[in-house]
């Protein structure tokens, strides 16, 4: 399968010390990658590189074989930003100006909306199941449908990789198994790659296919198929206290 | 009743008035969402020494409102650079520097007191033929400017990190934005004066905010709200003598106060009528 990114020998710091030292990752084509670490393990930072918000100090970072800093077909990058943090929610914005607002790269500067756009912002509500609710205000909605209006956002422009950033944080259980539903079926059927930062270590053990473990400024990657236990690997970075519990979540 | 559109002085002040209740708000509505609604406070602080500026060096005062205006709309986008983190602390240090250049400007030349009274607090008798050229002409161009760059403007309104990996050039919108911002208060100066520009940027905004079922419609009805407050304050301005600024500014908290009540009424008449279908059942 094709590498989609390629994290080369990347460290960065934000004053004088580094938080990510010599970090080195390889994201497949219809990889379902989960980054799971302590708090302050930097995963945060690791994604902003990976979308160029940050620039590393040392190393490259690699886009669909071009480099980070001459990629410029955003169009196929999906974000999904941290719930909580992200958005004003008494904004006067309607779902499907939300969705639309992300059909940027597809439409350019200066042109505007037109009924093709349209069509395509009800598709991406439909995969997440909000079609009925294009024209509801978006701060009206609950924290799991927000979340997946998101998703559709990201949707919208036809991306091959999405990024979360703790997308199920402050959402209640039931929410977050339908969500992790959708990511699957994002990932199965559509074949979108997807990178995801989580605290729930429970879910990463079940959905993902590949574990990338942050700590100490360092990576390291687990794949779910291979015969180290996933303990072992979380051990080293959250300390011997660290107990993996898999717990399943409600479909 | 109409009687006052055959003097040539309403006719401007009515010409300018509509041109600024629609650039006020269209502006204003994304100072509000993006929590820069103070930004118009202080350029307009520094609008008034640019007026000064004008006046005692015999030069047009909306040119050199402008000039400085922009200018401190620029030092504004430096300073938000400069402390990242302390994002109103730009704007108090305009504010501050504006403020100071308008008294030191007006001290230095004592005799313009009158006319400077006019740019302060906003006059329906002072629009001038030349101004209404200068208005009609920047209006013109800020409306056509936030027609094309609306998608742009709310999307980094909206989630301006979102706006930036989606490709947009947030850098450039938003030193674009800020120009648009220094040249909506120049122009709306004549009609409802520096001191009170930014609240026909917000009040409005604010109203609408209270009534609106999406981002569109939030802008449509923040130009409605502004022009009641403009064409029936400069009229009730000029029946009564009084200030049009303050007159259009008390009407637009006016209609706040009327569309918030006529809200909770609507809400509890809703609570009764849904209660007492529920006791009826």
């Amino acid at each position: 399968m094709d590498k989609v990114i390629q994290i080369k020998e990347v460290s960065f710091g934000y004053d004088e010390s580094l938080v990510l030292d010599n970090i080195n990752l390889d994201v497949y084509e219809g990889d379902y990658v989960g980054i799971v670490g302590p708090n302050g393990s930097a995963k945060s930072t690791l994604l902003k590189l990976m979308l160029n918000i940050l620039k590393p100090q040392q190393g490259n970072i690699e886009i669909f074989g071009q480099n980070i800093e001459k990629f410029k077909d955003w169009g196929k990058i999906g974000y999904v930003a941290q719930k909580a943090t992200s958005f004003n929610t008494s904004f006067p914005a309607t779902v499907e100006e939300v969705v639309g607002a992300n059909l940027y790269s597809h439409i350019g500067l200066f042109r505007r909306l037109n009924q093709v756009h349209r069509e395509r912002i009800q598709e991406a509500l439909k995969v997440v199941g909000m079609e009925s609710y294009c024209k509801r205000l978006i701060g009206n909605l609950s924290g799991g449908q927000q979340q997946k209006v998101f998703i559709a956002r990201a949707l919208v422009s036809a991306p091959k990789i999405i990024f979360l950033d703790e997308p199920t944080v402050g959402i209640d259980l039931k929410s977050q198994g339908e969500f992790y539903k959708l990511l699957e079926k994002l990932n199965k059927e559509m074949g979108i790659t997807i990178v995801m930062i989580s605290h729930d270590i429970g879910m990463i053990t079940e959905k993902v296919s590949r574990v990338a473990c942050m700590g100490d400024k360092r990576l390291v990657t687990h794949h779910n198929c291979c015969n180290v236990p996933l303990s072992e690997v979380m051990t080293q970075f959250y300390g011997d206290q660290m107990k993996l519990l898999v717990h399943h979540h409600p479909h | 009743m109409l009687e006052f559109l055959q003097y040539g002085f309403m006719q401007r002040a009515l010409f300018a008035g509509i041109t600024i209740g629609i650039l006020c708000p269209l502006i204003g509505i994304f100072l509000v969402l993006r929590r820069m609604s103070l930004i118009g406070d202080s350029l307009s602080h520094v609008a008034l020494a640019g007026v000064a500026a004008g006046i005692l060096g015999g030069v047009y005062p909306l040119w050199t409102a402008l000039l400085f205006s922009v200018g401190a709309a620029l030092a504004i986008e430096k300073l938000r650079k400069a402390y990242e983190q302390y994002a109103e602390l730009a704007i108090a240090i305009i504010l501050s520097a504006g403020i100071g250049t308008a008294v030191v400007l007006v001290s230095l030349a004592k005799g313009f007191n009158v006319d400077l009274f006019g740019y302060l607090f906003g006059s329906i008798t002072t629009v001038l033929k030349e101004d209404t050229w200068m208005i009609g002409g920047l209006g013109i161009f800020i409306i056509a400017a936030v027609k094309l760059l609306y998608k742009e403007l709310f999307y980094i309104a909206f989630d301006e990190e979102g706006a930036r990996l989606a490709g947009v050039p947030v850098k450039w919108i938003n030193v674009f934005f800020i120009l648009m911002i220094a040249t909506t208060i120049t122009v709306s100066m004549r009609i409802v004066g520096v001191l009170l520009v930014s609240s026909l940027m917000v009040i409005p905004v604010a109203t609408s905010l209270q009534i609106a079922k999406s981002f569109k419609h939030a802008t449509i009805w923040a130009i409605i709200f502004a022009q009641m407050a403009v064409i029936s304050g400069i009229i009730v301005s000029y029946y009564f003598e009084l200030a049009s600024g303050g007159t259009i500014v008390l009407l637009s908290v006016c209609i706040l106060l009327m569309v918030m009540v006529g809200k909770s009424i609507k809400k509890n008449l809703r609570k009764t009528i849904s209660s007492s279908t529920t006791i009826s059942e």
